[in-house]
């Protein structure tokens, strides 16, 4: 390996892949067999870049040479950036000699689309072949399914990855039209359900035959560009909810628009990373998985944002507080999965303890909920100076001024002097 | 008022446990010999590591509790946190009187105390495997160098077992000075007669390539990193300093 022409080829194309933020390397259930490495169960954060993203697997482009010209994108033909590829022998030798270093649990492989989306595809499928098949790597491998191949080449890959995903990019055919003129939606969406298709057709055959083959265990991805386009929260959402149920699809990404391009069409380079924004849809998203929540409980076309100074489990419990208070002692799980300030550990902790001894303040204080937020909707005997039957508003109000978020700076009026 | 001086081994606490049980009489405190301050009032009682009452107190405690509670009594006992032995004690007795199902009963104190220790060993562990980073030897053996906060050791060799079944490896822990080596059949524990240190892993015997490929990561690292986000109160939660000296893309730019 000449380590020189390496080091500046991986450079160029690490930095241009790292705006694709899916980092999971969870969910497959590959195991060792004679071999080098697995994937089974959790994932693992190798360790972290310096805003706080976890770096678990060698995330890179096979080339950042582009056909295309999406406004959004770094790679794009008409930018005058450096353009690198590397062969088929070089992504092999990163990947095997970081994993047996434990710096990565696999490989994140995307590419620029070159010549075609079938060439380019071709060329993936046979890195993951030689990985799975000469040098007997089980480690994690995520590949990127280029909108537009072909499915014999996508099932192909699929024998051999953990997970694959293709990027929806922008949440509306309209956004995707204005700034992407040369693609469409349905070159994205026809390999997903592909995949989908292909996914449960395997399983329907495992069934039957008995044989345990892998194919793409941990599922399908995508990933949305937060604030580069004007579409509302609820749009996103209900784009989010659509993937989880009719795709199937395992996770969806946001990422919040980071300027690069002068172009009177997006936001300007300079304009903050909308940071808030995306924390905020990831909470929702997560309300969507695991708490049982609907797109259209939380968001409305008449009240389509998220309230960016509390987190939308909050929102939601302010708005249909006739719900509350609740009574811990007796309300089922979903409905104490939705009390604000107690997450999805907390309310299995609630109804085991519970079936022990009644509970009181005193044991949910141990329990490691937030207390102080969860108290206004919670049926306890009544505290000292509280307010008795509050409004809406004012459990807002107490809990935005007496709890201290990591966002708080960007909402104090006050004057920054230094 | 007896204070019960063992030897700080699993086997030691164990033969403590069973002497608890067969006297009955709960003991003010337990502890090591070194460890031990001399109380006033209190007349230290030395209990000797017999293997077969360790054992047998061992197979008591799987059918007393189950397999499961067992082996994450053994985890608590791993953290090495003050009053740990005598705390354990009061745990298994608890759940002696009460039944194993109370395991889960959040709300006693020493249940949530439990959990608390369980959570920060598990922690430990997956940063562990997170963070040991193996050294390519010009012998071959792959060998990497850590200082977890907790004594994981004994428990992280059967996952790298299991991942790196085609090569063998060492892992050092440096604050206690002992080691797992894997031989490709099984994992053993070793020492050494002399000090190490995490330099012996770094800095010598190194194979020929092994500098470029730390290289290679190094600029990997570089590169992610997206400046516009930049948060560093956010990386160190995740990334603590005490860390960084084992990790290579942590240290200063060398090359």
């Amino acid at each position: 390996m000449n380590f020189d022409r390496v080091s500046e080829k991986l450079s160029i194309l690490a930095d241009a892949a790292k705006y694709d933020v899916s980092c999971a390397s969870s969910g497959s259930k590959r195991k060792n067999e004679g071999g080098l490495g697995n994937a089974e169960g959790m994932g693992i954060c190798h360790t972290y870049t310096e805003d706080g993203r976890c770096v678990s697997l060698l995330k890179i482009l096979l080339t950042n040479h582009c056909i295309f010209d999406c406004a959004y994108c770094v790679s794009r033909r008409s930018n005058d950036v450096k353009r690198a590829a590397f062969t088929v022998d070089e992504v092999v030798g990163l990947t095997m000699n970081f994993y047996r270093r434990n710096y990565i649990e696999g490989l994140f492989l995307s590419s620029g689309i070159f010549k075609n989306p079938d060439y380019t595809m071709e060329r993936l499928v046979q890195v993951v072949k030689r990985l799975r098949t000469e040098e007997r790597f089980h480690g994690y491998i995520h590949l990127k399914a280029i909108p537009g191949a072909s499915p014999e080449l996508l099932k192909e890959a699929a024998l051999y990855a953990d997970r694959m995903s293709v990027n929806i990019e922008m949440p509306t055919e309209q956004s995707l039209k204005l700034l992407a003129p040369d693609k469409n939606q349905e070159d994205v969406l026809n390999p997903m359900r592909y995949l989908k298709t292909a996914i449960e057709e395997n399983r329907a055959m495992q069934k039957v035959e008995k044989k345990k083959s892998l194919f793409i265990p941990a599922g399908q991805s995508t990933q949305m560009v937060i604030g580069a386009t004007p579409e509302t929260d609820w749009q996103i959402l209900k784009l989010s909810e659509g993937f989880y149920k009719n795709m199937k699809l395992r996770r969806v990404y946001y990422s919040g628009y980071i300027p690069v391009s002068e172009n009177n069409l997006l936001p300007a380079p300079g304009t903050p990373v909308p940071l808030v924004r995306e924390n905020r849809l990831y909470q929702a998203d997560w309300l969507l998985r695991f708490y049982g929540f609907k797109a259209d409980e939380l968001l409305t076309p008449d009240a389509p944002h998220l309230d960016m100074q509390v987190d939308p489990k909050l929102q939601w419990a302010l708005a249909h507080f006739d719900q509350f208070p609740v009574d811990i002692n007796k309300a089922d799980l979903e409905t104490i999965m939705r009390i604000p300030g107690i997450g999805l550990k907390s309310a299995y902790k609630i109804v085991a303890a519970r079936k022990h001894a009644k509970l009181t303040e005193d044991h949910l204080k141990r329990f490691n909920i937030a207390f102080n937020r969860a108290r206004h909707f919670l049926a306890l005997p009544a505290a000292e100076s509280r307010l008795k039957s509050p409004t809406p508003n004012q459990v807002r109000d107490w809990i935005v001024h007496t709890s201290s978020s990591k966002y708080k700076p960007n909402f104090s009026p006050q004057l920054k002097l230094f | 008022m007896a204070v019960y001086l063992y030897d700080g081994s699993f086997e030691g606490w164990l033969c403590v446990l069973s002497e608890i049980t067969q006297r009955n009489l709960e003991p003010v405190d337990i502890t090591t010999e070194q460890n031990f301050n001399g109380d006033l009032f209190a007349q230290p009682i030395i209990i000797d590591t017999e293997v077969a009452v360790a054992r047998r107190q061992w197979t008591q405690l799987v059918s007393d509790l189950n397999a499961e509670v067992r082996k994450q009594v053994h985890r608590v006992f791993l953290s090495e946190l003050p009053g740990v032995e005598i705390k354990l004690c009061q745990f298994v007795s608890l759940l002696r009187r009460k039944g194993t199902g109370h395991w889960k009963d959040f709300s006693r104190p020493e249940v949530v105390w439990f959990h608390e220790v369980l959570k920060k060993m598990h922690r430990e562990e997956h940063r562990m495997h997170a963070f040991t980073r193996f050294h390519l030897g010009a012998d071959g053996l792959l060998a990497a160098c850590i200082a977890p906060d907790f004594n994981v050791l004994p428990l992280i060799g059967d996952f790298f077992a299991r991942r790196f079944a085609d090569q063998q490896w060492l892992i050092f822990d440096e604050r206690r000075q002992y080691g797992i080596f894997y031989n490709l059949a099984n994992v053993s524990y070793i020492s050494f007669p002399q000090r190490i240190t995490s330099d012996h892993f770094t800095v010598s015997n190194l194979s020929a390539d092994e500098q470029s490929f730390q290289h290679l990561w190094h600029t990997y690292f570089k590169n992610v990193n997206i400046q516009a986000r930049k948060n560093m109160k956010l990386h160190i939660r995740h990334v603590p300093r005490r860390y960084w000296r084992y990790l290579s893309e942590k240290l200063p730019d060398s090359m």
